[in-house]
């Protein structure tokens, strides 16, 4: 079975707190290569640890994972304001 | 990884001419398979042990994260298709040419290629190893 490709933010989320690839995966339960492949989105996480990470980072998953591309979050922050 | 292969091949090949002794004398044949033998231990340590694969095809599945069981088991799954075939083609080989029965160094290569095959794939496959 050939799944679909997900898209994450973890890059995103592990640059701006600042944490080290080795920290992360430590955290999470994984090799830290892990987290590289997971980062070039050349690998999709089971639900286990996807939630591990989604946890870790304390934002729900769909904030992390998505199976179409990621926006740029001042895209997004952007769309929210004009929302409310 | 190539030189690995092709060491192990040379030093099977001269072992099989100075069994048989086919044109080339016994101490010519035996410096020869010592100097294949040399390139093929010092290309395992360097390709193999040095660049952790070895350790990661053979860790306890327990130790390995998902990802890694993941490749290690699509590696492990290749690997027995080859050594499958490999394994049928030289037991035919010696039953059409009447070679007798497999002898210890062929079963010993046979032995070694079942554990560096994995191994192989994984260092075609993977993108980073450590």
């Amino acid at each position: 079975m050939i799944s679909r490709k997900l898209y994450n933010r973890i890059a995103l989320l592990r640059k701006e707190r600042s944490i080290s690839r080795k920290d992360l995966a430590e955290e999470i339960g994984v090799n830290f290569q892990t987290v590289g492949y997971l980062e070039r989105e050349e690998y999709n996480p089971s639900l286990d640890l996807a939630f591990k990470i989604s946890e870790y980072f304390k934002l729900p998953v769909e904030f992390i994972f998505s199976t179409s591309p990621m926006k740029p979050l001042s895209q997004e922050l952007y769309d929210q304001t004009k929302k409310q | 990884m190539l030189i690995n292969y092709i060491a192990l091949i040379m030093a099977l090949i001269f072992f099989e001419l100075t069994k048989y002794g086919v044109g080339i004398p016994h101490w010519a044949g035996f410096s020869l398979i010592g100097v294949f033998l040399l390139i093929l231990i010092i290309s395992f340590v360097s390709v193999y042990v040095k660049s952790g694969l070895w350790r990661l095809t053979h860790k306890k599945t327990e130790n390995l994260d998902e990802r890694e069981i993941q490749v290690v088991t699509h590696a492990i799954r290749i690997s027995y298709t080859i050594f499958v075939i490999t394994v049928i083609v030289i037991v035919y080989l010696f039953a059409i040419f009447g070679l007798g029965a497999i002898d210890v160094v062929i079963a010993a290569t046979l032995l070694y290629l079942a554990h560096i095959i994995p191994t192989s794939i994984l260092a075609w496959t993977e993108k980073e190893v450590y």
